[in-house]
């Protein structure tokens, strides 16, 4: 337990155990694609089209029924889990505020180490297993035979692959625009990676090829004739670049294939139901409850009977207030919140406003209290964040508000650099230098010289420190404003959602439980985008990250589509005058 | 095959016979055994074809060709296009914004141009990228009045900045408008396009691709969708329903397939005709599509057999009936026309009107859509419409937009560039019978 992260220890156990089941099946998944690339490399190094029966049963004897092979493929499977609970870490960590660089790079040391770590053992590994089988069959030894070339290309491939998707930033997984089949979407993943892989290792295996046959040949025979045996052996033997290319192109695939898989299962349509939380709040799913629920299922639909609603709540389904309310586990509360904006423009809407007992929806209410706490708290956290900034004058930015862009020139005329003055006669450089008649009076002023003109050099290749210095230490401005609204960004799609079920309830919601908390919800979308543009205007100061955006577009179609459709019936569902107005006044501004 | 064999006469003796007799035998059998052999070569040959086809087929297989390119040919643009004479004609495309009184129009130099209500002038937007211009669709609930146009290059977002509120950079400044290109390798050509319910996703076809693309332009972010994995043939019209559930989409070959989605999941299902789908609308109460396929004058209607929801987990039917044969068209005032093959279909918004333009006549067909018995749909013809202008013109595009409380306009583009406006008036169908004297 104590490897686990704090944020997953206080869930939910219902989220607990969905989140390990997920991983757990993106695991499988990840283990089945470790035999098809193995399939495939075996098979287009040792099938032998003269005896197909034979070589087949080798092949097989070598992969499936061998000790050797099904200890390698733990030890890859063991390294794919690590990479992806790395993967998985990275996404669902709540997102921190650096003040500056320093400190974001001192906390993704530990993460980074982990990340290369799992890629590079995932790709020794699997280079340690494919190259074991190449020299099986005519095995040439020349220059070291093909185990160490393939050995240190895959290592080459794993590096490579992190430093291109890796190296930048730590991306979470993009979450999904629509969810589509799973099926449709692990071929689509396998076809489209091995295709881009294919290409992109084309170019490293001929460059590691020429650099690494020649040296070879090179500490071979310790004599510059090596270099050429290393060129005869990349011409007289193709096949070793074509098992070092099919080499690259499956562990490239493999490492992209592995991320996607992983972003894929983890991020599959949650099952959100309309009940109350504290039903399911202590539930303990386990595998076997989830195959007797199935079981009772199928039962019911045989006896034509309702399931009994107890039952029912014994598999992975979810409230909507508990998958909302998950503020520790950032990435699953982005996921929860898109997939409430889906689920309120299908059914589940419907079923919200379905009648209950009693005059009050408590499914409603828990919802709705769940989204009010969360835009509380955030705009709270934004008045802290806007608050103490002190205006900037116009003068000071002035002056300190250069062109980033080359060609422009600066507002202010730049202050000219002090002159130096000439050391040899302590005069302005302008004034004649004395004739050098080299004597011994004038070896010391000569020595002065040299070593004024090393400070000088040395000077030069010193503004490199203050650059990196600024860039480790430099404080962001705005690094508390990007942090609170990057927290904040599952309610881009929360209100998205919120706003569908206001408008799809002037026409089916029947019992009017939305009606009284219309003017709650204006007034909150009101306060949001005041706080967005306010976050705006302290742009000068620095750069909004693109939750900013995002916000901003989602609140403008949000404030639209609510002034579009509830601008004839607003003296009904607005009591307030005051707010009346100002919804008269933004209705002007329509487009 | 005609075979002829010489038989010895009959009273020719026995063995003179012999000997050519044993040749003749000889001669038959060799000649069966030869057309034997060339019938099993060509069987062979056949299924030698036949592999081929299925390996071309595999290696073209839409689920393993992402990215790579179909063919994209200009020319087929003019074959599918909904603009009658989408090469020449002066406007090819017409499109009203979904909430103001905004109206776009794609000319045939590339160029887009705005009108609105409050401004005479027109606002032209025009940019290199924006090269074969095809259809258009302004994004709904956007404050900035976002404007997605499909043209070679892929889709060019128009942002008007003067509602963007953004800090104005002078050098950035180069326009009303901001240009944002969303491109894919392969995803040229596009011949359509629609934007969700919400404005955040676009989805386009193309003619380089047998994929569609779901853009979400706030994130970046893009996926394909196949909605035929059989058929490696693009798309040439996208059609959401109203209740945006359902999905139309038609090949440029033949056929077309229905995606059934709900946000959440989306589900590619079910493939309708035989023939290519010339045009298709749906008609506002979502419950039917009416389509028109190539070469054919006759309007069908699609409609989701009701009767599939009773079970479980109901998979949707869809019944294809004929509504009606356009040879003939006699309208409601007795005035008869030939009318012929139909190039595209507008509908009101309201769901009372709609309209036709003709492959090959000079008129427009203003219909009534009478949907008031239940599971059918009757098309009245009301009127044809013809150029208020004098010269030899025929439609090009139409399109139905609502330009106040009070009326809605039928805008026809003719080939010269001119434009008449329809008025209507009639808010629901009770009162367009009133108006129109129909029974």
């Amino acid at each position: 337990m104590g490897l686990l992260p704090p944020y997953y220890l206080w869930l939910p156990r219902k989220i607990k155990k969905i989140l390990l089941y997920r991983f757990l099946f993106a695991t499988l998944l990840c283990s089945w694609l470790d035999y098809q690339m193995l399939t495939i490399f075996v098979s287009v190094n040792l099938f032998e089209l003269r005896r197909p029966l034979d070589s087949l049963t080798e092949i097989l004897g070598w992969t499936l029924f061998s000790v050797y092979s099904s200890v390698l493929l733990i030890l890859i499977r063991l390294s794919t889990m690590g990479f992806g609970l790395v993967l998985c870490h990275i996404h669902y960590v709540t997102p921190r505020c650096f003040r500056y660089n320093l400190l974001r790079i001192s906390y993704e040391f530990p993460i980074r180490f982990w990340l290369i770590s799992s890629i590079l053992s995932t790709t020794i590994a699997s280079s340690w297993l494919y190259a074991s089988f190449v020299d099986l069959n005519n095995g040439n030894y020349l220059l070291g035979g093909s185990w160490y070339y393939l050995m240190t290309f895959g290592c080459f491939c794993g590096i490579s692959y992190y430093h291109k998707s890796h190296e930048r930033s730590l991306r979470r997984f993009p979450l999904p625009i629509v969810h589509l089949n799973m099926m449709e979407c692990l071929l689509q993943i396998w076809c489209h990676h091995f295709k881009s892989s294919a290409k992109a290792a084309f170019v490293p295996t001929i460059l590691f090829a020429l650099i690494y046959w020649p040296t070879m040949g090179l500490l071979d025979t310790t004599e510059l004739g090596g270099v050429s045996t290393g060129c005869f052996v990349i011409i007289t033997q193709p096949q070793r670049l074509f098992q070092a290319w099919l080499l690259a192109t499956l562990i490239l695939a493999k490492l992209h294939i592995v991320r996607e898989l992983y972003g894929l299962i983890m991020q599959r349509p949650l099952s959100l139901i309309c009940d109350l939380r504290d039903l399911h709040e202590y539930i303990d799913i386990s595998l076997f409850n989830l195959i007797w629920e199935r079981f009772q299922y199928f039962i019911c639909i045989m006896r034509m009977k309702p399931m009994p609603i107890n039952a029912q709540r014994y598999n992975l389904s979810l409230p909507i207030a508990m998958a909302l309310d998950t503020a520790e586990i950032y990435g699953f509360q982005l996921l929860a919140a898109r997939d409430f904006y889906a689920a309120m423009s299908g059914s589940l809407c419907n079923k919200l406003f379905e009648k209950q007992f009693g005059q009050r929806n408590r499914y409603w209410n828990e919802v709705r209290d769940v989204i009010m706490g969360m835009l509380d708290r955030f705009l709270a956290r934004m008045e802290s964040c806007l608050e103490p900034a002190p205006r900037i004058k116009v003068s000071h930015l002035l002056k300190n508000k250069n062109p980033k862009k080359p060609g422009i020139r600066s507002l202010v005329k730049p202050t000219p650099p002090p002159r130096r003055l000439c050391a040899t006669c302590r005069c302005f450089p302008s004034c004649q230098p004395p004739q050098k008649t080299w004597c011994f009076c004038n070896l010391r002023i000569y020595l002065y010289d040299r070593i004024q003109s090393c400070r000088n050099a040395l000077w030069d290749i010193l503004p490199v420190v203050p650059q990196y210095y600024s860039f480790l230490y430099e404080l962001d401005p705005l690094a508390n404003l990007n942090h609170e609204l990057r927290c904040g960004e599952p309610l881009v799609w929360i209100l998205q959602g919120l706003v569908t079920m206001c408008v799809r309830y002037l026409k089916e919601d029947k019992f009017y439980y939305i009606q009284n908390d219309l003017e709650r919800i204006v007034v909150y979308l009101l306060k949001v985008e005041e706080k967005l543009i306010a976050a705006k205007e302290m742009q000068v100061r620095g750069k909004l990250c693109s939750s900013h955006d995002h916000f901003m577009m989602a609140i403008n179609r949000c404030i639209y589509k609510i002034l579009f459709t509830f601008g004839p019936h607003l003296d009904l569902i607005i009591d307030d005058y005051k707010l009346r107005d100002t919804f008269r006044r933004r209705m002007e501004l329509l487009p | 095959m005609e075979r002829t064999y010489e038989f010895p006469e009959a009273n020719q003796p026995y063995n003179h016979n012999h000997q050519p007799r044993c040749d003749v035998f000889e001669r038959i059998q060799t000649e069966q055994t030869l057309n034997l052999l060339s019938n099993l070569a060509h069987e062979y040959w056949k299924w030698f074809l036949q592999k081929l086809a299925q390996l071309k087929s595999l290696c073209f297989w839409p689920r393993c060709n992402i990215g790579l390119t179909l063919a994209g040919d200009p020319q087929l643009l003019e074959r599918i296009s909904q603009a009658r004479g989408w090469k020449t004609a002066a406007i090819r495309y017409i499109e009203f914004h979904p909430t103001t009184s905004l109206m776009a129009l794609l000319n045939n130099q590339d160029e887009v141009l705005i009108y609105d209500k409050r401004s005479e002038c027109p606002i032209k937007l025009q940019s290199v990228k924006q090269r074969d211009t095809t259809c258009a669709a302004f994004r709904p609930w956007s404050h900035s009045c976002e404007l997605a146009v499909g043209c070679a290059a892929g889709i060019c977002l128009w942002q008007d900045t003067r509602r963007l509120n953004v800090k104005l950079n002078i050098r950035h400044m180069t326009g009303t408008h901001h240009l944002q290109v969303l491109e894919d390798a392969a995803h040229q050509y596009v011949t359509s396009m629609q934007w969700n319910e919400d404005g955040t996703i676009l989805i386009t076809a193309a003619l380089g691709s047998s994929h569609i693309v779901l853009w979400e332009p706030d994130s970046q972010q893009k996926i394909h969708l196949i909605p035929n994995p059989e058929s490696s043939s693009s798309f040439s019209l996208l059609r959401y329903s109203p209740d945006f559930q359902v999905l139309f989409c038609a090949s440029c070959d033949a056929g077309a397939s229905l995606c059934q989605l709900n946000r959440s999941e989306w589900r590619s299902k079910k493939v309708l005709m035989q023939h290519r789908i010339q045009t298709a609308v749906w008609t506002p109460c979502g419950s039917f599509l009416l389509l028109v396929t190539d070469g054919s004058t006759r309007i069908y209607s699609c409609t989701n057999n009701g009767e599939a929801t009773v079970f479980l987990f109901p998979q949707p039917l869809w019944r294809v009936e004929l509504v009606m044969d356009l040879q003939e068209v006699t309208t409601c005032a007795g005035q008869q026309r030939y009318c012929g093959e139909p190039q595209t279909f507008a509908m009101d918004p309201l769901g009372i009107y709609m309209a036709t333009i003709f492959k090959a006549q000079s008129f427009v067909l203003l219909w009534l859509l009478d949907n008031s018995r239940p599971g059918a749909v009757r098309l009245l013809p009301l009127e044809f419409i013809f150029c208020n202008v004098d010269g030899d013109q025929y439609p090009t595009c139409i399109a139905f937009g609502v330009f106040s409380s009070q009326a809605r306009w039928l805008v026809i583009c003719w080939n010269t560039g001119h434009i008449q406006r329809y008025v209507i008036t009639a808010k629901c169908f009770k009162e367009a019978q009133l108006i129109h004297n129909v029974k």
